[in-house]
């Protein structure tokens, strides 16, 4: 039996996708387990603790953000198995992140409806890049926020091609599961209408987006958004009190857009993936950026229904990207999104260099490349495993340092000195020091002094270097441990219970 | 008032004399320091058991013919294959602590080791951190043995290892902030034809970093 040539490319891009996602789990995995909890991580980790172990959930307007990720995980570990204590292991913890980012692997592999070239490469290059690998074992809401975000993105174009009801109400529920996940969904739901007008030559006349507007459609639309909204921050119609402050968090958080002690420059997000030396490490992505580069011209200038797709894509992520750009708060989380499209881009140009090339010569290099560009990605991702939370690491942003972990450490030592007994700990400064609250949160002798001249000199006291009271030298020893960059925490042990501990070593 | 001036330079000259005799002829160890550099934005470090930034070098009397026996030497390490710079990097010269002049050695507690390749009577030990960033560098633990593999006769000269996380003892000596002018160790003229130095991670990241040792001595 001989196969024809279009069934044993079918068959190799369904094996080559189980590859990728296989390969894209397991570094996401190994990454995990490199990289110590960022603070904003031990955030959300502890409010996913606290509605495993007491089933209360509620939601803060000032600071955190919406309920899924936390519900999500809290399904999806009971369905594993995995229990409030369980979530000390970064892994299980960043379950859900890993098992989004999967599916965002398969989204890719199969959004186009077709065996794709450009989207077999854009999932390789995602499966193994540095930016997608650590932000999809990240334990935050970006990696479960870009699923959803481009889940209503085909939504949206199927719709415009379709205005009808039941794509109204999968759009009115998606947008709400949006918002419930993290309250920047109004700059996406901006990239995606703009996104999908730009792909229609009369999308932005008004007499056209009117036709795809009619009131049946958009009135279904509405419903099942306000429907879903409602059902995701009432907890599941549980708690109406949370419905206010969903609302009143758009006004934090328009304020904290201008900046709040993240402002970065215009270029800030380019930055992250341009090639950069760092005290000896080379980073960045150049050849990645350039085909990007050359494929968001290519798209553009061209048209086509079979490119149609990935034109879509990629103008989303580039919309988004410039929408963030202006922004002047800036995490470097937020492009993970516009990720997706970069390596779409990318793969666009690959794939036109492989397969719309009749000569054999040119294909073979433009494979070449396609392996190289691979290769240094790859190489780029075991770089940032080996400095997984190291300042010199341009994906991370004000991350926890390794060193913490020994702080992490003394405390679970003088802890076991007296197994019988917890250790009165006091924590000074006005941050908690996370995510020690985090790795704390079993113990409940722990207190938390925002003012430090207050402090009472417990078993242990923890603060911000240089700001603990120096009464403390006549009772307690002191040490110091890394939080982040340029953050020193002192720690002081009371001298019984260091002595105590010197025994031991 | 002549047997006046001539009793003065006479006691003069005996306490000269006397000074003299008593450091046997030793002058003052100078060491030569690269340009401060540093980057980002200085921390304020306040902390008791940290050695003064301010704190003045010691002052370590050598005889005549002590030079840095370590110039060009071979280094050895237990990271045998570093990521950044190579061992030769530690005993080069160089001093600067930007890219290119500094060996980074992997996570948790790795040594270098300096073979002066023949016994010597070592009095200080220069030792050069990354230091264009203020940062404190962990279980810093210097020793001297004419074994190459420090299992016996090993003399310790240094060690800020305060809680014996390292496994040589609890070490004594301070903290320090690396600066441009590195740390001197004063080696109390320890015997030895190796010098190797510990160091567990730093307060900005777990590696190691090591730009620059010098071993003041003069060969037995």
């Amino acid at each position: 039996m001989t196969l024809n040539p279009k069934t044993l490319f079918r068959i190799l891009y369904i094996v080559a996708g189980i590859g990728v996602v296989w390969f894209g789990i397991s570094l996401r995995i190994q990454n995990s387990e490199a990289r110590i909890l960022h603070s904003d991580e031990a955030v959300q980790a502890y409010q996913l603790w606290e509605l495993m172990e007491t089933g209360h959930y509620q939601y803060d307007p000032e600071d955190k953000h919406g309920p899924t990720l936390y519900y999500l995980s809290k399904i999806l570990n009971n369905a594993v198995g995995i229990s409030g204590d369980d979530l000390s292991d970064r892994t299980n913890l960043r379950l859900l992140p890993i098992l989004a980012s999967a599916l965002l692997l398969l989204l890719i592999l199969v959004g186009n409806g077709k065996f794709d070239l450009t989207f077999l490469i854009a999932a390789a290059l995602f499966a193994i890049s540095p930016f997608p690998v650590i932000y999809g074992a990240y334990y935050v809401q970006e990696a479960l926020f870009v699923l959803i975000s481009f889940v209503l993105l085909y939504a949206g174009a199927w719709y415009w091609r379709f205005p009808e009801v039941p794509q109204a109400i999968l759009c009115g529920l998606l947008t709400a599961a949006l918002f419930a996940t993290k309250e920047t969904a109004i700059i996406h739901i901006a990239a995606i209408g703009l996104a999908i007008l730009a792909m229609n030559e009369s999308g932005f006349r008004l007499s056209e987006i009117k036709k795809r507007l009619p009131r049946t459609p958009v009135a279904a639309c509405f419903g099942s958004f306000v429907l879903g909204w409602i059902f995701f921050y009432s907890s599941g119609f549980t708690n109406f009190s949370q419905l206010t402050d969903s609302v009143l968090a758009f006004v934090n958080y328009a304020e904290r857009s201008q900046g709040a002690g993240h402002d970065k420059p215009l270029f800030y997000y380019l930055s992250i993936f341009w090639p950069r030396t760092a005290e000896g490490i080379q980073w960045g992505e150049a050849p990645i950026l350039v085909f990007a580069f050359l494929g968001l011209v290519l798209l553009a200038m061209t048209s086509g229904k079979r490119s149609d797709r990935a034109r879509l894509v990629v103008y989303y992520g580039a919309i988004a990207f410039a929408l963030y750009s202006i922004i002047p708060y800036k995490t470097p989380w937020l492009m993970l999104a516009s990720y997706v499209s970069l390596t779409v881009a990318a793969g666009y140009v690959l794939k036109t260099l492989i397969v719309d090339q009749s000569n054999s010569w040119i294909r073979i290099v433009a494979i070449g490349v396609v392996l190289f560009t691979l290769g240094d990605q790859y190489q780029s991702t075991q770089l940032a495993e080996r400095y997984a939370a190291d300042t010199r690491n341009p994906y991370l942003y004000q991350h926890t340092t390794g060193q913490f972990a020994k702080l992490v450490e003394r405390i679970e030592d003088l802890e076991a000195l007296d197994p019988d007994t917890q250790l009165s700990i006091a924590v000074g400064g006005e941050d908690n020091a996370w995510p020690l609250p985090w790795h704390l949160r079993n113990n409940e002798t722990v207190g938390y002094w925002a003012d430090t001249n207050s402090i009472p000199a417990l078993d242990l006291v923890i603060g911000p270097a240089g700001s603990l009271p120096l009464s403390l030298k006549e009772t307690h020893t002191p040490e110091y441990h890394g939080l982040r960059e340029n953050v020193l925490l002192e720690c002081w042990i009371r001298k019984e219970l260091w002595e105590a501990f010197m025994q031991t070593r | 008032m002549t047997k006046k001036i001539i009793s003065i330079i006479a006691v003069a000259a005996f306490a000269v004399s006397a000074f003299a005799a008593h450091h046997g002829g030793k002058k003052a160890l100078e060491i030569e320091f690269p340009p401060p550099f540093l980057i980002g934005t200085p921390v304020q470090v306040n902390l008791p058991h940290l050695e003064d930034p301010g704190t003045p070098r010691p002052t370590i009397m050598v005889p005549e013919g002590v030079s840095n026996l370590a110039s060009g030497k071979e280094v050895t390490s237990s990271d045998d294959f570093p990521i950044i710079g190579g061992l030769d990097y530690v005993t080069d010269g160089d001093k600067e602590s930007e890219e290119g002049y500094f060996v980074e050695l992997a996570p948790g507690t790795q040594w270098i080791q300096i073979d002066l390749e023949n016994s010597a009577t070592i009095y200080g030990v220069a030792i050069w951190h990354f230091h264009t960033q203020k940062r404190a560098y962990h279980d810093v633990i210097v020793q001297i043995s004419d074994d190459d593999s420090f299992e016996s006769g090993v003399t310790t000269v240094f060690n800020n290892d305060h809680d014996n996380s390292s496994g040589f003892g609890q070490g004594t000596d301070k903290a320090y902030l690396e600066t441009n002018e590195g740390k001197l160790v004063d080696a109390k003229e320890s015997k030895g034809r190796y010098v190797r130095i510990y160091g567990a991670g730093n307060t900005s990241n777990e590696m190691n970093h090591f730009v620059e040792v010098e071993v003041f001595g003069k060969a037995n």
